[in-house]
């Protein structure tokens, strides 16, 4: 039952970064629209920043999906 | 323009310019300290969960991965918070040139304002400057809210946390043509002395001579 829990809570917590990846990538997008409208630049580490946002919870919850598989299946 | 207040890129600065004879007073956004409040409130949540991701590590070393995962999803949502508010702060900035006053607020994904005040339309009729607590007052970080007469009814029109608000209520003053009302009616006067620092005194300093 536990460990029912504990999967459950794994692919949820997935689920939300994936969200978060989504919402990332699309604020990126809509920023970078907005400095090409403006002409004006965000510092370098803001952009990296949500560059690595958009991308890295993308990655974490692959992850966490594939070992969560592999878990059921054994 | 004055060089010193323009804290926007010239080029960007331009595109504002759209009315004839147009020149920029200034241009800013708010002071990076406004972003404090809210980064050390990150800080506490992220501190908060990295301690409770090593306590239960600890006690329950079984679901060490779990832990990590719903810390990971914390973590990333504070630093997700934190740069949606930077770039707020960065797409939030005031433009005054001598025909109009425009405040820009972008939002990506929520909102986008223009804010206008055209002053041929209207009579600027007070410029008050407010620098509230230790370490604004310190670092001279304020707010200038302009008062307005419109044919139906007063507005006011509010710079919030900028650097040198004084100063640049004083600019402000003199683009609007503040000099020829009566002293009373003023916040501040200009003395004829050319040494910046004793420039500018308040009415209420003056009176207490």
């Amino acid at each position: 039952m536990i460990n029912y829990l504990i999967i459950g809570a794994e692919v949820l917590a997935a689920i939300v970064l994936v969200i978060i990846a989504i919402y990332s990538w699309i604020y990126f997008s809509q920023v970078e629209k907005i400095e090409k409208q403006f002409g004006l630049h965000l510092p370098a580490f803001v952009k990296k920043s949500l560059a690595v946002l958009a991308v890295l919870p993308m990655a974490v919850s692959l992850v966490v999906i594939v070992a969560v598989f592999i878990e059921l299946a054994s | 323009m004055i060089g010193a207040h323009c804290k926007l890129k010239d080029r960007f600065v331009k595109k504002f310019l759209t009315l004839e004879n147009e020149q920029i007073i200034f241009s800013t956004r708010q002071h990076w300290l406004a972003l404090i409040p809210s980064f050390i409130l990150n800080v506490v949540v992220g501190l908060f969960v990295i301690v409770f991701f090593s306590l239960s590590s600890i006690l329950a070393p079984l679901y060490f991965f779990t832990f990590l995962l719903i810390s990971l999803v914390f973590l990333t949502l504070v630093l997700e918070i934190f740069i949606k508010q930077t770039v707020e702060w960065f797409f939030h900035f005031y433009i005054v040139t001598n025909r109009k006053i425009v405040e820009v607020s972008y939002k990506p994904l929520l909102s986008r304002s223009i804010n206008e005040v055209l002053l041929d339309q209207v009579r600027c009729t007070e410029i008050d400057v407010e620098t509230k607590g230790f370490i604004n007052e310190l670092l001279n970080i304020g707010t200038i809210i302009l008062t307005f007469d419109r044919p139906t009814h007063r507005e006011s029109f509010t710079i919030e946390k900028i650097k040198h608000p004084r100063r640049i209520a004083m600019h402000i003053g003199d683009s609007f043509e503040l000099k020829d009302m009566p002293e009373s009616e003023r916040i501040w006067y200009k003395s004829n002395s050319n040494h910046e620092k004793s420039r500018y005194k308040y009415i209420e300093n003056l009176r207490q001579i």
